[in-house]
């Protein structure tokens, strides 16, 4: 639990924890949708090095991200041998039936252990820079064109910022219940994986049975305090946008440019 | 059962990040068949301090013996599971922990972890249902369907279950109305006394320590700061007053009548009882 590092925000004042929410939502959406354009060896080098200098601009250790990785290893490692074992090209090394052992297959295999990673570091990036209240204000911002279409953006904001406000408290309670039930001689992790799944009952019923209560309690404030669904607010915290982030605009532009030039006439 | 705390630090470290020590050089030793009281500010380290017993919580540094078996920066699987069945825990709040369908299935489901046979556990909880004042029709209810005092009392029983020696409460009767509170302690206090259980209870009400403690452990900053029995906490003004300590209602009342007169008494009075009977002794009414 205390491993995961996606979701965490480290305080810092670098330039990147200066940039507008907004902004380092939309980039990192965008690098995301870029590195599935990406062609031949030098683009990419030039988005793994870009990847490695905006982690080391955010002033936390490079150990961090990659713990950050670990726990999604597998999976990882899983799509790259399947891409080298299913593509074929370029000089033939090993054959086997359906398994295949090429060079095009183990460059492919390569860019895609590298997508998958840079695309963990650059969503890292943003959680571990970005408070998760300004993170809520940029998704509504980003979703607020839905209202046209009668979407619920001002509720689904609110839904949000109150799961985010209380992840820290689930984490504490988590904890206490786990405590509580080690106490009456519970082992956690032990056993095969249904035996695994059964012990978690102990563990997760009275935290959805809490859960439940706070929220109704929660409801109950709400209404008393006199919120209302569809009423029109002004915000407390306000966004604002600098000529960094214009800048920042300016790089994606840059690289869609190279990304396109270099595919169509590379 | 003995407990004993040998030059003990501990911390919660998580991950990466190094947290200062909650508990810095901690030694204490806690008898067989006594009931200790575990008073201090918030944040003094109570809650830890008693983690400790069951290795919920390692010592980084020193070790912590509960009966024959020590714990020091690691322990076994084995010792773990022999210390918990011993050492039964209430945290604070402990109705959270209730997760099963039915009253019986809680109660069962700490024996179950130890092995421990199914007639057994019958009887078991029968027995503790008793001790705990639990009606048998409550036995095939929902635990979420009884009231909070109810619940307490489930959830303390579901501790009971496994038999322990040692009874660790954490604040027990927090949150609760003064009627259950004062059936939930005055349980435990019949419950130390009847089956020889070696209690420790956190506890802010200093009445509570005048009334079931038999000696006090004094944490603040994460250490001990004393270890004394009842009557003499509460005759060391200065101790008091250097861990903000609350004094029990009768003393306070007491130093409310020597303030007003002007004089003092000759005995400190802990319960309302002993006022009474000391202002006519000494002919103030």
């Amino acid at each position: 639990m205390n491993r995961l590092i996606i979701g965490r925000y480290f305080p810092g004042s670098s330039l990147i924890h200066q940039l507008d929410p907004r902004f380092k939502l939309i980039f990192v959406l965008y690098f995301i949708g870029l590195l599935f354009f990406l062609d031949g060896m030098i683009l990419q080098g030039v988005f793994f090095t870009l990847t490695l200098v905006i982690m080391l601009s955010t002033g936390v250790s490079l150990k961090t991200y990659v713990r950050g990785v670990r726990p999604l290893i597998w999976l990882i490692l899983f799509a790259t041998v399947l891409r080298i074992i299913t593509t074929r090209g370029g000089e033939i090394y090993y054959e086997a039936g359906f398994f295949t052992l090429s060079e095009f297959g183990l460059l492919s295999g390569a860019y895609t252990f590298l997508r998958f990673v840079e695309m963990i570091f650059i969503s890292t990036v943003l959680t571990l820079t970005t408070k998760p209240i300004d993170l809520t204000d940029a998704i509504y911002f980003l979703l607020k064109p839905l209202r046209y279409l009668y979407v619920p953006v001002e509720e689904l904001s609110l839904m949000l910022s109150i799961a985010l406000r209380f992840i820290p408290n689930l984490l504490d309670e988590t904890e206490k219940v786990m405590n509580a039930q080690k106490a009456r001689g519970m082992v956690f992790g032990e056993g095969n994986l249904l035996e695994q799944m059964k012990a978690l009952t102990p563990l997760v019923l009275p935290l959805f049975a809490h859960s439940l209560k706070r929220a109704e309690d929660m409801a109950d404030v709400l209404e008393v305090k006199g919120y209302k669904s569809g009423a029109k607010r002004t915000h407390y915290r306000a966004l604002t946008w600098q000529v960094k982030d214009t800048l920042g605009v300016g790089l994606l532009v840059v690289l869609t440019v190279v990304v396109m030039t270099i595919n169509v006439f590379g | 059962m003995h407990i004993t705390f040998n030059r003990v630090s501990a911390n919660y470290q998580l991950g990466p990040i190094k947290r200062a020590d909650i508990l810095t050089d901690l030694s204490a030793e806690v008898t067989p068949g006594s009931f200790t009281a575990v008073v201090g500010p918030t944040g003094a380290g109570k809650s830890s301090l008693l983690k400790l017993i069951n290795g919920l919580l390692l010592p980084s540094v020193g070790e912590v013996s509960v009966g024959e078996v020590v714990f020091t920066a690691k322990a076994s699987k084995q010792a773990l599971k022999q210390v918990r069945k011993r050492v039964g825990m209430a945290f604070q709040f402990p109705e959270h922990q209730l997760f099963a369908e039915t009253v019986y299935e809680d109660l069962a489901f700490g024996p179950r972890n130890f092995n421990i046979s199914d007639s057994e556990i019958d009887t078991t909880i029968k027995h503790v249902c008793q001790l705990t004042g639990i009606d048998q029709s409550l036995l095939e209810r929902s635990p979420f369907s009884l009231s909070g005092g109810q619940q307490r009392r489930v959830a303390i029983a579901g501790i009971l279950a496994t038999k322990p020696d040692i009874l660790v409460l954490d604040e027990p009767a927090a949150g609760l109305d003064p009627v259950a509170k004062k059936q939930i302690l005055e349980m435990l206090s019949h419950l130390h006394k009847t089956e020889k259980l070696t209690t420790l209870m956190v506890t802010h009400d200093m009445d509570d320590v005048v009334h079931y403690a038999d000696d006090v452990i004094v944490m603040a900053e994460g250490q001990i700061k004393a270890h004394l029995d009842v009557r003499s906490l509460f005759s060391d003004q200065a101790l008091l007053e250097r861990y903000q300590l609350d004094v029990p209602t009768a003393l306070s009342l007491q130093q409310q009548l020597e303030q007003a007169k002007g004089e003092q008494l000759n005995h400190r009075s802990l319960t309302l009882t002993e006022l009474a009977d000391y202002l006519i002794e000494e002919g103030w009414v």
